[in-house]
């Protein structure tokens, strides 16, 4: 297990070097010339050439990508072209936030996709089963910053409620970060808990036809036992890969829903990087979203045979 | 027609979808006709007014007549869907048939580009790709095509390794027919049903993309109407005005919907793996 987890990890550095390398040259064609947009408009030429040899811009991108690299496995991510701040101080400030409405997103749907998706399935074609059908075709056809918006909408329309904006830590104020996350998070959970409750059924129906949950209920165990222990564990497999596919969407989407709430996280950091051509800042969100995107996959990876012993790896 | 009825009576939920799909279609090509504004016209005397007889969706902050615009928001929606759906069905279809064809070093170089394509967010790789091309409309397009170019060619590749077994394949290569003619007469009319039904569900997503792109601004550019940009336009005027954050998250909602309930109902029909 411990050298399947190494091999898992140490194959993420290929594709690391690979999607990094890949936007680094992207964004070098990005029209606007970063030393321009710091200089604004009274800057002359001879100030911006300046720039960009401090900077190092006017050496050949892959130059520069191989510097960036040297820098990156030193652990340093550079100064950011407009705040002159270290990107990864920038980082460690942003990323909390996003990790925040990500992690709590997938707790909320889960419980709210688990036990819908289950009671659909033990209620096949009943009216609760047709009406968390409906509920989750909705939520997968709406996107998460509609909800977000619909939601700012109806709180402020009914109780007169408007999100608070800015950030503070969970651990510091859990009740004021739970009233600031609270939207956000529903708004990102809907899409997630559709698609996770409409797969945790359609897997439970296909466990709950196996010989071995008609022997269960033969040999006279309670329906509710059947129903966790036997039939939910073992459907949790392909709903594990779907959570694990559906991270990286939320990771996205998370970049999106903190624009709609004003949070200040990676995803508006990342926008401002973009609109500012602050390279630094955009290799560094971009790194910081595709390790995690990888991690996340190998956890997934590996929690399979947490909840099937019988996936062992070498 | 025998085909299209029997779909009907198969599978009438996915039937509905598409019944809706055509109706939104109608809607977009007769926008003219069934609209008494253009999309842009501003009336500025009528800013913010509620839904009324004259502006059944109301107005913007504008005086732009909001049902005119989502229903040329219709053509946009549509038409971004069509064009990087298919930008991603044409790349995957050519990549995905060398990939599993030819095998050898062409699958590996184009599967290991595919991987990495893959193992980053498809919103934000669209993001990145339409960064560097500039915000309009055809590159929004392309930007959506590129994402889901990855996923057409996993599924095409996977397709033909199976299909390539066959022995009517393999009959054909003893007749001595070209590669050329065994992948377009032979294989690819063979693999299509899984690229359909993926198709159609990617379309929804397209749709939910571009409204994602475009409520950040970086999709469809004002004052052309966009659902996505329209809902981010109307954010800090939602209080005064909800009717013009409501009526484009219906419009959005009922287009995907749409989509992926035709997706799903072509799923039950063509993929063989689904009998129940």
């Amino acid at each position: 297990m411990r050298n399947y987890i190494i091999k898992r990890i140490l194959s993420l550095i290929p594709l690391i070097i690979g999607i990094t390398f890949l936007v680094f040259i992207a964004i070098n064609f990005i029209p606007g010339d970063p030393a321009r947009i710091m200089l604004g408009i009274e800057g002359t030429e001879v100030m911006a050439e300046q720039i960009r040899e401090q900077l190092g811009l006017n050496q050949p991108v892959i130059i520069r990508y191989i510097n960036w690299m040297g820098q990156v496995v030193r652990g340093d991510l550079g100064l950011s072209l407009m705040t002159r701040r270290p990107v990864m101080q920038e980082l460690m400030m942003r990323f909390p936030v996003t990790i925040q409405i990500t992690f709590f997103g997938v707790i909320v749907s889960l419980f709210l996709a688990i036990p819908s998706g289950v009671l659909s399935a033990i209620n096949r074609d009943k009216l609760i089963d047709f009406i968390f059908r409906i509920l989750s075709f909705i939520g997968i056809s709406l996107p998460s910053f509609a909800v977000g918006v619909l939601l700012i909408l109806f709180m402020s329309k009914t109780f007169n409620w408007n999100p608070p904006t800015g950030f503070v830590n969970i651990w510091n104020e859990p009740l004021k970060a739970l009233t600031i996350l609270a939207l956000p998070v529903i708004a990102l959970a809907t899409r997630l808990a559709a698609s996770i409750s409409r797969m945790t059924r359609s897997s439970m129906l296909e466990v709950l036809k196996q010989d071995y949950i008609r022997t269960a209920k033969a040999k006279g165990l309670k329906e509710r036992t059947v129903i966790y222990s036997h039939a939910l564990k073992n459907s949790l497999i392909p709903v594990l890969t779907l959570i694990g596919l559906q991270i990286g969407y939320l990771l996205g989407g998370a970049v999106i829903i903190e624009e709609v709430f004003s949070l200040p996280g990676l995803g508006r950091l990342l926008l401002t990087g973009i609109h500012n051509r602050d390279y630094p800042i955009v290799m560094g969100c971009i790194l910081v979203i595709a390790i995690s995107f990888a991690l996340v996959n190998v956890v997934v990876d590996i929690s399979y045979s947490l909840i099937d012993p019988r996936i062992k790896y070498e | 027609m025998k085909r299209i009825i029997r779909f009907i009576r198969k599978n009438w939920i996915g039937a509905i979808g598409g019944f809706f799909i055509i109706i939104i279609i109608l809607i977009a090509i007769f926008a003219p006709l069934i609209t008494s504004y253009t999309p842009t016209e501003m009336n500025l005397l009528d800013r913010n007014s509620p839904p009324s007889s004259r502006f059944y969706f109301g107005t913007d902050r504008f005086g732009r007549d909001q049902f005119s615009r989502i229903i040329y928001g219709a053509r946009v929606s549509l038409q971004v869907g069509l064009i990087s759906v298919g930008i991603g069905v044409i790349v995957g279809l050519f990549l995905g048939l060398i990939a599993g064809y030819y095998r050898g070093i062409f699958d590996t170089l184009i599967m290991r580009f595919m991987d990495l394509l893959l193992s980053f967010p498809s919103i934000l790789l669209a993001l990145v790709v339409i960064t560097v091309l500039g915000p309009d409309l055809k590159n929004t397009m392309i930007a959506i095509g590129i994402t889901y170019i990855p996923v057409f060619t996993r599924i095409v590749r996977g397709s033909v390794l199976s299909i390539k077994e066959n022995e009517f394949v393999q009959a054909g290569q003893a007749l001595g027919a070209s590669d050329l003619r065994l992948i377009s007469r032979h294989i690819t009319p063979n693999i299509m049903a899984p690229v359909i039904v993926q198709a159609s569900l990617a379309l929804a997503g397209a749709i939910l993309t571009e409204a994602a792109l475009s409520f950040l601004g970086l999709g469809i550019q004002p004052p052309a109407p966009s659902w996505g940009a329209m809902l981010s336009e109307s954010r800090r005027y939602m209080e005064l005005a909800p009717w013009t954050i409501i009526f484009p998250a219906l419009a959005i909602m009922i287009t995907v919907i749409s989509f992926n309930l035709l997706g799903d109902g072509l799923r039950d029909v063509l993929d063989p793996k689904i009998n129940n």
